[in-house]
């Protein structure tokens, strides 16, 4: 007979601490549950400002274009107003800009929404939104309109239907994947006739600028900041907070949710392991009366509380990418909302659940190391 | 035959059968009152035990049997006098070294079996043994040895749940083994016990000792137990009488 015992795992700190969590399922499961409530919130949250930012970045570079002009100190993007003729001619004069498009953005209810951006592009400068074409074509006349991915899927359409704005019937005839969630969820209309509807005649909200080739984007947008006082130029979503505080809001928000995550989850994983050494005292006594020295004690204990803020990282994780691909899909937010997913944000997650586990179990594993082996044999 | 391997200590040892490994322990005027003196637990004990000695510690309820043998383990300190294990004083050695005690020159058997419920016998066999530098297949081949031993062979991955009083029993006994102790020591082990069953750890135990001749110190009720030891030491109220 071979030797039994060499398919047999051996007993290791590591394997006590899957023994422990597991023998208690449900406790382990429901203290992972409370502690993944943070860590949902910040990966969703994350995921969202991820996404936001990508969209941004992808607009600025839609076709050839490679910076946004708005007007300068607006405490919202979609506040900027500018003079299509005045500004565009000021902006072509600069050196290093082959061409600037104005484009009007305008929110208004379309048809089954009650709530979709609608872009107001020139007929000619439709060029700009060539390479997204998925599905037939650029507009060619004023009643003719391109529709992103997403506002086609939400208003039903398909290319040739008619698209009713504000009382006139405009023709589907194309459709477009910007990789930019403000854009896939528009319209993309004649400007005169977003500038009628708005009534904002002869008014851009934002200048998509084309460089010339060899331009220094850099220096151009510094340029532009510098010679007109009434303009911002934005090359990055880095910089989108000079025209939109939203994005550096979110930001704060994150570091808010993740310290009170990291707060709260700690005390849910304290308040559950001080339990569980507490039950467990005659047991920390037996360790210790066999030669185990505190530290290894204080080492079972901080596995445990990791092995608890793993689980509930992976719930974090999972539930945090479901919510955000939740809101990605709703009626109104998925014009809106279209999440990234960056490794970044599950390294964060992963931080956020070991730095929970740690600081929880600290008074915990204190405890089972002041534990003394001949008063805990006492206990009965 | 593993002349290549490191220098090793006893307790991580794999031989396993050695004569005249027991230790001698002596106590002078040892000491340990609890409630600020109210509680003279053990009050003036005096001793010498002789390797490889079976000696039967008796007395009522509360003299102070297990007291003493916590200050003899090395999991609670004397206040006051000297006790020394093996020619080292307990009083001196630091916690470190006091952990390393208990670990390598130690056997436990408590009244009850105190096994972690989460774990199998072959699991529970092996927590001493975390702590040396045994390897994980090493640790395993030694808890099996050391239950079949007990005769649990085929027990080996039942938890304590799972198992007879008896049955654990032998278990915790199998675990007291662990690191090749020098020193056993068994507080009421049959306490829990039926008498036939009691026995049959007791043999165990004897022959444990027999063969190896480690030293056992045992506090009993039992008579019985009692006229089976080299030595009786009576106690009553913290000291021993004659
Ligand atoms: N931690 C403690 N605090 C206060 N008093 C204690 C403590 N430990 C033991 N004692 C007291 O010391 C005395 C001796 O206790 P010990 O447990 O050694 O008795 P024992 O001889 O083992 O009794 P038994 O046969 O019932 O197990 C008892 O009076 C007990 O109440
Ligand atoms: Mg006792």
């Amino acid at each position: 007979m071979s030797n039994p015992t060499d398919s047999v795992r051996p007993l290791t700190l590591m394997r006590i601490t899957v023994r422990n969590l597991t023998a208690r399922p449900m406790r382990t499961l429901l203290t992972a549950i409370g502690v993944s409530v943070g860590v949902v919130a910040i990966v969703a949250m994350k995921s969202i400002t991820d996404g936001a930012w990508r969209s941004i970045n992808n607009t600025i570079a839609l076709g050839q274009s490679e910076l946004l002009v708005f007007q300068g100190g607006v405490a919202a993007d979609i506040l900027s107003v500018l003079d299509e003729k005045a500004v565009g001619e000021r902006l072509e004069r600069t050196r290093g800009v082959a061409k600037a498009v104005g484009v009007l953005a305008h929110p208004m209810p379309v048809e089954s929404q009650p709530f979709m951006a609608v872009y107001g592009v020139r007929i000619p400068n439709m060029t700009l939104l060539e390479d997204n074409v998925i599905e037939g074509r650029l507009p060619q006349s004023d009643d003719e309109v391109l529709a992103g991915a997403v506002a086609l899927r939400a208003l039903d359409r398909k290319i040739g239907d008619t698209i009713d704005l504000q009382g006139q019937d405009y023709t589907l005839v194309g459709v477009a994947r910007c990789g930019a969630v403000f854009l896939d969820g528009a319209l993309f209309a004649s400007l005169p006739r977003v500038q009628e509807i708005a009534g904002r005649k002869g008014q851009v909200t934002l200048f998509q600028v084309v460089t010339e080739p060899g331009a220094n984007v850099g220096e151009l947008v510094e340029r532009i900041d510098a010679e007109n006082k009434d303009l911002t130029a934005i090359a990055d979503a880095s910089d989108y907070n000079k025209v939109d505080p939203g994005l550096d809001i979110a930001q704060g928000m994150i570091w808010g949710v993740s310290i009170i995550a990291i707060l709260i989850g700690a005390l849910i994983v304290m308040n559950t392991m001080w339990m569980s050494v507490l039950e467990r005292t005659r047991q920390i006594g037996v360790l210790r009366a066999v030669g185990w020295p505190r530290r290894a004690v204080t080492r079972l204990i901080l596995m445990e509380s990791l092995g608890v803020g793993l689980v509930s990282c992976v719930l974090g994780v999972l539930g945090g990418v479901g919510l955000a691909e939740l809101v990605s899909v709703m009626p109104v937010t998925k014009q809106f909302i279209d999440p990234a997913f960056k490794p970044g944000t599950f390294v964060i997650a992963l931080l956020i659940a070991g730095a929970l586990s740690v600081v929880g179990a600290l008074a915990p594993a204190w405890r089972a190391a002041k534990v003394s082996p001949a008063e805990a044999l006492r206990y009965e | 035959m593993n002349d290549h391997m490191p220098a090793r200590d006893a307790a991580t040892d794999t031989r396993d059968i050695e004569h005249n490994r027991g230790v001698a322990v002596t106590a002078r005027d040892l000491k340990r009152h609890y409630e600020d003196g109210r509680i003279r637990a053990v009050d003036g004990v005096t001793l010498d035990i002789r390797p490889g000695n079976f000696v039967a510690i008796c007395g009522p309820s509360g003299c102070g049997k297990s007291t003493l043998l916590n200050l003899l383990a090395g999991i609670d300190r004397a206040e006051s006098g000297s006790l020394r294990v093996a020619d080292r004083e307990l009083a001196e050695l630091d916690e470190t070294e006091l952990d390393e005690y208990r670990r390598s020159t130690v056997g436990l058997i408590f009244q009850l079996h105190n096994l972690l419920p989460e774990l199998s016998a072959l699991e529970n066999v092996q927590t001493p043994m975390l702590m040396t530098a045994l390897s994980g297949r090493e640790r395993v081949t030694r808890a099996t040895e050391l239950l079949e031993r007990v005769g649990l062979g085929h027990r080996l991955h039942a938890t304590p749940n799972r198992l007879s009083g008896g049955e654990r029993q032998r278990v915790a006994i199998a675990r007291a083994l662990a690191n090749r102790p020098r020193l056993l020591m068994a507080d009421e082990p049959t306490g829990s016990l039926d008498s036939q069953t009691g026995a049959q750890a007791l043999d165990l135990l004897e022959a444990l000792r027999r063969d190896q001749g480690v030293t056992l110190i045992m506090v009993t009720h039992d008579p019985n137990v009692a006229a089976r030891a080299d030595r009786v030491l009576n106690m009553l109220d913290g000291r021993f009488v004659d």
